[in-house]
């Protein structure tokens, strides 16, 4: 499965590859990254028919992660990534405008990461 | 000075009294001498009337002197005094002045006749005072002062001719003509003679007349007029035989005829004149007209040769001469006596006589010395009091002088005292105005220290206000930035987590290999874990600095100046500015665009002051933007550039903060940066942002200045000096 984090926190790669370096290791997850809305539609047009997970911030300068998942649900990308939104602890008007917008699930920061384990296994 | 003086007068009068004292004496002795010749009749001294008639005939006789006489004067002088009656009282003190007059030594009968003159003068009786001046003008004659007998004559003849009294003038004239005669300017003096005979000639006054003549006759015979002379002289002899007079009264005459006789050389008929003199003069025993006729014979006889009988008579007149003791013609005798015995061959007669008019003329001589001496000591003491007076009117000068000084002074004091007085006047006056000024000015000054306190009073409560407005402006800005900073925060606070749970697990994973003894793997792992740690430390750090900032913030702008690189500052505050507007709306996105001058130096500034004006720009610029696309919608893309760079060749630092927002109309341009305008709706703005800025921007130095365009957007170019 292959998964694209969008953030404009560098780091955040750092901390997913730790973090999933065993599925990594056991070629279960593929990561890509991109640090900006435009960048992760750049790097999704690469991947044409190649199911995509994408996990992407809302605050980011430039486009934003609404924008973001806006344009990937009415994008061209077949088939239609799945998105996960990391939203703000209790940011309840972006959590109701990226469900509006077609988010599949919700992360709140901090990511739990087992939580988001299990997620991404069932998917 | 004045001592002097004093001194000098008081020698003066004792002076004038030894010399009164003097005379007396001599005059008493000269009296004693001669004894009292006439026959006393008792004097009537009760009667005025009487008195002084008897007086006049007494003074009329030879004996003038006589201290019954003076006695007998002075009671008239009384008398008259008490009667109040000035003719008499002038008469008296001429009696006076007639009884002093035979010694002309004396002063003492010009000083009664001046009395008696000047009370003529007081009582307007001007005949008597002119005759006062003809008997003055006797008594200067008498003692040769013939200029001040001119004098008087003059006086005299100026009064008779006022009062045109013709005889008067006559007399005055005939005077003229003697005085002339004396003062040896003849023909002058046969004139005065002749105008006097004019007048004379009109009037039945034989005996002046004839003295006119005689006096002409006198005139002529020096200037050696001989026949002039003669007719003359017969003319008067003639009136006054004609007039029937007596030969006692025409005597003079015919001496002065012999005279004239003698220098025309006919001897015989002078001979004959001196004889009728002589004869005359044995009658009434004049001694006078004895010496004069026996001398005049004797020189005749002389003259002729015939001194056998020149002789008697010259010794005849020598005789009476040193009897009478009148030694007037005394040494002419002797000359004429020694010349006839010599001429006789009596040599030892001759010599005898020699030597007496030798010692005679000594006598004379000295008397004449004597006389000039006490003319020279008068004139001396004249000169002394004229000195004194000279002095006394120097030191009257002086005192004059000083006196003016003194009034000078007094004066000069008195202007001043009148200056002082309207000064001090003045003074009050502008006391009283300064006062009431005064009064004023207390009046002003405490109602402007009222409208002060009231002022200082609005001043405070507005400081109050206005720190309260700040505080109010600061929480704004604070509001505005705590979304952003909870954002800010959670991110760094997330990594640290995270980064410290998966450690943690790699840490598990690493023991586990240890077990293993796969060192490639724990190699690695541990490599790992060091990255963590790092990464934990740089985001503990951020989420510190995060805090700080906003604890920086948040305190009152007492900072100090510090290093700071602008760029960070620039970026710290556009994430926080940026997330906290996104904080609050979470559907606004706007493109941020950076442009920082790497080279850019460190400034001096004060970061937080600094940093909030940034941050202000910041907000509006976003603010601008956000406003555009609620009307826009997605077509526009909002976009904020914030960019340093170096100025004026690196003399300036410049933070450019841009938007494309609507821009700022143009009649609200230069308002924005008056503290609490607004374009916000109430509630979001304090209005003191921009005012603020401006406000720190120029207390760095710097400037702030805005570029606008409407529907294009605005840009805000701080400029600070990067030397300060």
């Amino acid at each position: 499965m292959k998964i694209l984090v969008v953030d404009d926190e560098k780091d955040v790669k750092d901390l997913f590859l730790q973090r999933f370096r065993k599925e990594i290791r056991s070629q279960e997850v593929t990561f890509m990254f991109a640090y900006s809305g435009e960048e992760a539609l750049n790097t999704l047009d690469s991947l044409t028919h190649e199911a995509v997970l994408i996990l992407s911030d809302i605050n980011m300068p430039g486009m934003s992660g609404l924008e973001l998942l806006e344009k990937i649900k009415s994008g061209p990308h077949k088939p239609t990534p799945t998105v996960m939104m990391i939203t703000a602890y209790g940011d309840d008007d972006n959590f109701n405008t990226a469900k509006r917008l077609g988010a599949d699930d919700f992360l709140t920061k901090p990511v739990d990461f087992k939580l988001l384990k299990k997620k991404l296994l069932k998917t | 000075m004045t001592i002097s003086t004093v001194f000098y007068i008081r020698i003066d009068s004792l002076h004038h009294f030894k010399r009164f004292s003097l005379s007396f004496l001599q005059c008493c002795f000269w009296v004693f001498i001669n004894g009292i010749a006439t026959a006393q009749e008792s004097p009537p001294t009760d009667k005025l009337e009487k008195l002084i008639p008897y007086i006049s005939d007494r003074l009329q006789g030879d004996n003038q002197d006589s201290t019954e006489l003076y006695t007998l004067v002075h009671r008239a002088v009384a008398l008259s005094e008490a009667a109040r009656d000035n003719q008499l009282l002038g008469q008296s003190y001429r009696h006076l002045a007639y009884w002093h007059l035979a010694n002309p030594e004396l002063d003492s009968s010009l000083y009664y006749f001046e009395k008696a003159r000047q009370i003529y003068q007081q009582a307007k009786l001007d005949s008597l005072q002119a005759e006062t001046y003809l008997e003055m003008e006797d008594a200067y004659k008498q003692r040769g002062y013939y200029t001040e007998a001119m004098e008087q004559d003059f006086k005299a003849l100026e009064l008779f001719e006022k009062n045109q009294l013709s005889l008067g003038i006559a007399k005055s004239y005939t005077r003229l003509c003697d005085i002339l005669y004396y003062q040896e300017k003849y023909a002058e003096g046969a004139e005065y003679c002749q105008k006097a005979i004019d007048i004379q000639s009109k009037y039945n006054v034989p005996e002046e007349l004839a003295i006119s003549h005689r006096y002409k006759a006198d005139n002529l015979l020096i200037l050696e007029k001989f026949e002039a002379a003669l007719e003359e002289i017969n003319k008067g002899i003639a009136v006054l035989k004609a007039a029937g007079k007596s030969e006692k009264i025409i005597a003079p005459n015919y001496n002065t005829r012999g005279n004239i006789y003698k220098y025309m050389e006919r001897f015989d008929e002078a001979i004959a004149e001196y004889q009728k003199v002589y004869a005359l003069a044995k009658v009434e025993n004049n001694t006078q007209g004895l010496i004069s006729a026996l001398g005049n014979l004797g020189h005749v006889k002389r003259l002729q040769e015939r001194y056998e009988e020149a002789l008697p008579y010259t010794l005849e007149a020598l005789e009476i001469i040193e009897q009478s003791g009148n030694t007037r013609n005394l040494f002419e005798n002797y000359m004429h006596a020694s010349d006839s015995y010599a001429a006789l061959g009596q040599f030892e007669e001759a010599l005898k006589y020699e030597r007496l008019f030798s010692g005679a003329r000594f006598r004379n001589l000295e008397k004449t010395i004597e006389q000039l001496e006490s003319e020279l000591q008068i004139k001396y003491e004249t000169a002394q009091k004229e000195a004194t007076i000279e002095e006394q009117e120097a030191t009257i000068d002086r005192q004059r002088k000083i006196q003016l000084l003194y009034i000078g002074i007094a004066v000069l004091l008195g202007i001043i005292l009148f200056g002082m007085y309207f000064t001090i006047t003045n003074i009050r006056k502008k006391r009283k105005a300064l006062a009431s000024l005064n009064t004023e000015l207390e009046q002003k000054k405490e109602a402007l220290e009222t409208s002060n306190r009231k002022l200082q009073q609005s001043f405070d409560e507005l400081k109050a206000t206005q720190a309260q407005l700040i505080q109010s402006e600061k929480m704004a800005s604070l509001g505005e930035l705590t979304a952003g900073i909870a954002h800010e925060i959670q991110n760094p606070l997330n990594f640290v987590n995270n980064f410290s749970e998966v450690s943690r697990e790699l840490i598990t994973e690493m023991q586990q290999e240890i077990q293993k003894g796969d060192l490639v793997e724990i190699t690695a792992i541990s490599e790992d874990i060091k990255n963590n740690l790092e990464k934990i430390q740089h985001h503990g750090q951020r989420a510190d600095a995060i805090v700080k900032g906003m604890l920086l913030h948040s305190r009152s702008s007492s900072g100090n100046k510090e290093a700071t690189d602008l760029n960070k500052l620039c970026d710290e505050y556009l994430r926080l500015s940026y997330h906290g507007l996104r904080a609050k709306d979470k559907n606004f996105n706007a493109t941020l665009e950076t442009d920082f001058d790497p080279n850019l130096p460190s400034l001096q500034i004060i970061p937080q002051d600094m940093g909030r004006v940034v941050l202000n720009l910041l907000t509006n610029a976003f603010y601008a933007v956000r406003e555009r696309q609620k009307m826009e919608g997605k077509n526009y893309k909002p976009t904020v550039i914030v960019a340093t760079a170096m100025e004026k060749d690196g003399k300036e630092v410049s933070i450019t903060i841009k938007d494309n927002g609507n821009g700022i109309p143009k009649e609200i341009q230069e308002k924005i940066f008056q503290p609490f305008f607004t374009t916000k709706p109430t509630g979001q703005g304090t209005g003191l942002g921009l005012s603020l800025s401006y406000d720190i921007v120029k207390a760095h130095g710097g400037e702030l200045r805005v570029a606008t365009e409407l529907g294009k957007g605005t840009e805000f170019v701080i400029s600070l000096p990067s030397t300060n």
